[in-house]
This record gives structure tokens, sequence and C-alpha cells, in this order.
């Protein structure tokens, strides 16, 4: 009598047991399509906003998550400094200079980008075309790696397939640096000719033919542009080659300020890939102040 | 006997519940399946909706950028009295609504000659335009700005060129205009991929641009202008104008697609003039 009941204790615990184990289950899985529904949400919506541009027949993408490129003042305030360089009055954050990197002085202005002797200007002072001289006091910062490549143009080279006429250079050789650029437009002055998006497009059109890719999510309010510049039938250290020098701008806005931030990478032989990695470190901590 | 039938209960009782266990751990799986495939979807169409606003609480052109490509197949099954179908060109336009004029086809060359413009580039490239109704009457001078700002001198006198002495009377319409170039045509202007088209169609409107919207790894781009004409005159009366302009671009394996709305807010049509307009968008394809 007593095994009886024993056994139907027993058994009454199996079947409670089991209930339990239902319930366990039927709570994991409530849980877990909840949990799966919200990380797929989050994870399409974080993907939306990160826009990576790679550069034509290379593998590597430049990306700029969108959803980090503004910062309110007090974060940026609490920035570690031995990492960031936090430009208050200019409205923006850029990454302390890497090793092999320099940073340009203070007081940069746009009129400055003009001076530079025998280095590859930036397509930035195109926009005087437009402008004129009416940007001249507009500031301007730079990260550059310090080691350029120098290029040599020769009888038959081109730039774009346009061939270079050699009479026309005046220094022998030209300096290419990898290097970000940028420009913090006050709103004014800026709007005299352009929009934001009137700024990319125009940035665009500088290169037209070289091209690759616009990007402008609809969510967001930047602008992202890849471009190639090909130097073919030159002399790199000697030896005939051909380079192609790929530039991304990244267009964004802040309370008082327009930014264009443009990136060029010049790839060479030899050179580490940790310059690559830089300019992406470099587009990672960019950050515009509201 | 009673005691062992009661032992052997005891494993079904458990065999039971193992089986219920299982059945929820499928049931909560297929939920989570089931959600997640949903979450993506919801997520997946959102981005594919393309809405861009005009400024100042102006109306917003919505793109469904998911149904823009079709194929020969489906394009043959539409309803030629809805649909407009062009397999020469690769399009579809809805056909012209109420109150619309026909579709009009012309030349490149013969849409500049309108504005006495000489065509220099594309010139045998297809257009074709719908129109509504009659046009706004605008007077401008050198004195008109454009977003607050004054015209440049050079277009004054390119103005000045095309109409002679000021006051110049320029006609607006809603309109839809769709512009095919071939890709073949337009890569020796140094047109390359969509983005080139998209910089020559629009970097000269660098005032006027207020949205782009270019979706990464899409075939196709919105650009929203907006161009405030101050110190014009309307029926003779001074005025204050704004025209709003999206144009829509797409490609295909053998051309660009330039799709252009313009509305005039203070037009004083109806609305059911804009809501046309977003029905001509809503169903432009273009075949692939």
């Amino acid at each position: 009598m007593e095994s009886e009941k024993e056994k139907q204790k027993t058994s009454s615990r199996v079947a409670i047991i089991g209930l339990i184990g239902t319930l366990l289950t039927a709570c994991g899985g409530v849980a877990g399509a909840l949990i799966g529904g919200l990380t797929t949400i989050y994870q399409s919506r974080l993907e939306a906003q990160k826009i990576a541009i790679a550069a034509p027949q290379s593998s590597q993408p430049l990306t700029v998550n969108t959803r980090q490129v503004a910062i309110n003042s007090s974060d940026a305030a609490k920035l570690d400094p031995a990492d960031y360089l936090v430009l208050q009055e200019l409205g923006f954050v850029i990454s302390q200079p890497h090793q092999g990197w320099e940073i340009s002085q203070n007081n940069q202005q746009y009129e400055d980008l003009f001076f530079e002797q025998a280095t590859n200007l930036s397509p930035l002072i195109l926009f005087s075309t437009w402008v004129d001289t009416t940007w001249d006091n507009q500031p301007v910062r730079q990260l550059r790696y310090t080691e350029p490549v120098t290029v040599q143009f020769i009888e038959g080279s081109t730039e774009n397939g346009i061939p270079v006429d050699l009479e026309d250079l005046t220094h022998e050789t030209v300096s290419f640096y990898s290097q970000m650029t940028i420009l913090a437009l006050d709103k004014d002055t800026a709007q005299e000719h352009f929009t934001l998006y009137g700024l990319a497009l125009a940035w665009g059109g500088l290169h037209r033919g070289g091209v690759n890719a616009i990007v402008a999510n609809p969510d967001s309010q930047y602008v992202f542009e890849q471009v190639s510049w090909e130097l073919n039938n030159v002399r790199v250290n000697g030896m005939l080659t051909d380079i192609s020098l790929e530039r991304w701008g990244l267009f964004a806005e802040g309370a008082d300020r327009y930014y264009i931030i443009e990136v060029q990478y010049v790839p060479a032989a030899g050179q580490s890939v940790q310059v690559w990695d830089d300019l992406q470190a470099y587009l990672d901590a960019f950050r515009v102040i509201e | 006997m009673a005691e062992q039938h009661k032992s052997s209960a005891i494993p079904t009782t458990a065999l039971i519940g193992l089986v219920g266990t299982f059945l929820t751990v499928c049931g909560g799986l297929s939920g989570a399946l089931i959600s997640s495939a949903i979450a993506v979807y919801q997520v997946e169409r959102e981005n594919q909706q393309v809405a861009v606003a005009a400024p100042d609480g102006g109306e917003a052109l919505n793109v469904d950028t998911s149904t823009i490509i079709i194929t020969r197949q489906e394009a043959a099954g539409l309803d030629p009295e809805v649909y407009y179908v062009n397999l020469e060109h690769g399009f579809i336009l809805h056909r012209p609504l109420t109150g619309w004029d026909a579709i009009e086809e012309m030349t490149v060359e013969e849409q500049l000659a309108e504005d006495n413009i000489t065509c220099l580039v594309a010139c045998e490239q297809p257009v074709f335009r719908i129109r509504y109704g009659e046009p706004i009457e605008v007077e401008s001078d050198r004195a008109t700005t454009v977003n607050g700002h004054p015209i440049p001198d050079n277009l004054l006198n390119q103005k000045e060129m095309f109409y002679g002495q000021p006051p110049w009377r320029v006609p607006f319409y809603s309109q839809m205009i769709l512009n095919i170039f071939s890709k073949e045509v337009v890569q020796e202007l140094g047109i390359n991929n969509l983005a080139d088209m998209i910089l020559f169609m629009t970097s000269s409107f660098a005032r006027q641009v207020n949205r782009i919207a270019a979706p990464e790894g899409s075939q196709f781009a919105l650009v929203q202008f907006t161009s405030t004409y101050e110190g014009v005159r309307l029926a003779g009366e001074a005025a204050r104008l704004t025209v709003d302009d999206w144009i829509l671009f797409a490609e295909t394996k053998a051309a660009y697609y330039m799709i252009e709305i313009s509305y005039t807010p203070q037009s004083g049509q109806s609305i059911q003039v804009w809501d046309n307009l977003q029905t001509y968008i809503d169903e432009f394809r273009v075949i692939e």
C-alpha cells in the first residue's frame, strides 16, 4: 500500500516536472522571439546607418557610422585629450595624430591650401571658381602622413586620361600625401553659394568622370562620396608605374557650420597598411559637436 | 499486477511531458523565426520607402524603390488603358490623368529649343513630358532673387540672350518630364555610372538642392530642389514664387532615367494636381 502511494507520488512529481519544463520552454520561446526580433531590428537599423564605400579595384572600404558623427558638448569635453583634439570653437572633434602623422597649425585657413609648393593641392581649392576669395579665412585642419609618394611626370604621363603638359609644370616632381582635410565653413558664408547638399554635388562635380559612388541614406543628414584620380605612366622612385589616388568626401552639418571632410589615400608599394588603418581611425574619431 | 500497471504509467506520464516540452520548444523557435522574419521584412520595407519633403512644410514625394524595376513579361501584362508601356526605351508611365495634357514625345534638342537654348550634347536623346493645364506666367527682371541671392551676372546675360531685354515672362508648369540617356551616348561625356550622371545633371544647382536620398547599393537616387523667386510678378501683381522639383534617377544596363516632377504651391491648382504627380512617380517603372 505504502509502495503504491509512493509510486503515485512519483508519477505526480514527474507530471509536475514535465509541466514546469513545458512552462519554462514556452517562456524561453517567447523570450527568444522577442530577443530575436529586437536584435534583428537593432542590427538592421544600425547597418542602415553605417556606410561603407570601397574604392574600385580594392577590397578595403572606408566606413562611416553616421549615428556616431554627432556628439554633444559635454560628452566632447569628457574625451581623453591624449586621443582627441576637441575644437569647441569650430564645433568638431578629431583624433590626435598617430605615429608618422602630423597635424596642421592651429591657424590654418582655406587660403593656405593654395600655397603648398610641389604638392598635389586639395581639390577643395577649386571651390574658389565659385566663391572667389570669400572663403579665404575659413578654418582648415589637416592630418597628414609625413611620408609622401613623390611622382615624376614624364612625356606620355596622363592625369585622368588627359595628357600632362610638362611645360605647364612648375616643379619636376610632385608629392602626394595620404591625408584628411577638414574645412569648417561658416554657414552664413557658405550659403551665399551652397546648401550642404550643394557642397556635396559641387565637390563630386569637380571629379566628374572619376566619381564611383554617392551615398546619402534617407534617414541621415550626411552625404558620403568616393572618387578616383588616376595618374598613368608616371615615375615613382625611378620606376614607371600607374597610381590611383582614392578620395572620400563626407559632408556634415553642425549648428553654425558645414563640414567638408576630405580623405585622400595614396597607395604606395611597400607602404605599411597602418596608413590605411590610421585614415579609417581618423574618420571614425571625427565628430560634430551639437 | 495493479502495482506493475501504475509503475508503468510513470514513464508514460513523463514521456507525455517530454513530448509537450518538445512541441513547446518547436513552437518557441518557430515564433522566434517568424518574429525575426517579420522584423527583417518591416525594416527592409521601410528602407525601400523614401519620402523627401520640400522645406517649409511643403509636400513630401514618396518613392517605393522596391518597385521601380519591372520585367518585360510583367510590363506586357499591364493594362494599356492605364499604362503607357514603351518597350523601345524601357519604361512605363501612368497615362495622363484628368486635366493633364497628352504625353508629348520630343528630343533634348527640341526641349531646349523651347527656351531658345542651342543643344550641344546628347541632342537626339528622347524626352517624354506630361503637363497640367495652363502655365503660370512669371515676370522677372535683373533685380529678382533666387533663394535670397541675386541671380549671377552670367545667368542674367544668358537670359537676356535667350529672352531679350527684361522684364522676362517665363511660363511655369506643374509637370512631369522623363529624360532617357543611352549609356553609350553619355559615356562620351565622361559619364561612367549613376553617380556621374547625378552630378552632371545637378551640380550647377548647388544653391537650390535641399536633399539627396541615395541609399547605399541602390540603383536610384532622389534629389529635391527648391527655388524661391522674390521680386517677381504674377498676373501683374508683385509676388514671391516657390517652385519645388524632385528628380528621380534610375538606371538599367542600357540607360539612365531621369524623371522630374515640378510643382508650384502658389499655382492655385487643386491638391489633386499634387496627388496626380505622386501617382506618376508611383507608377513609373524601368523595364529590365
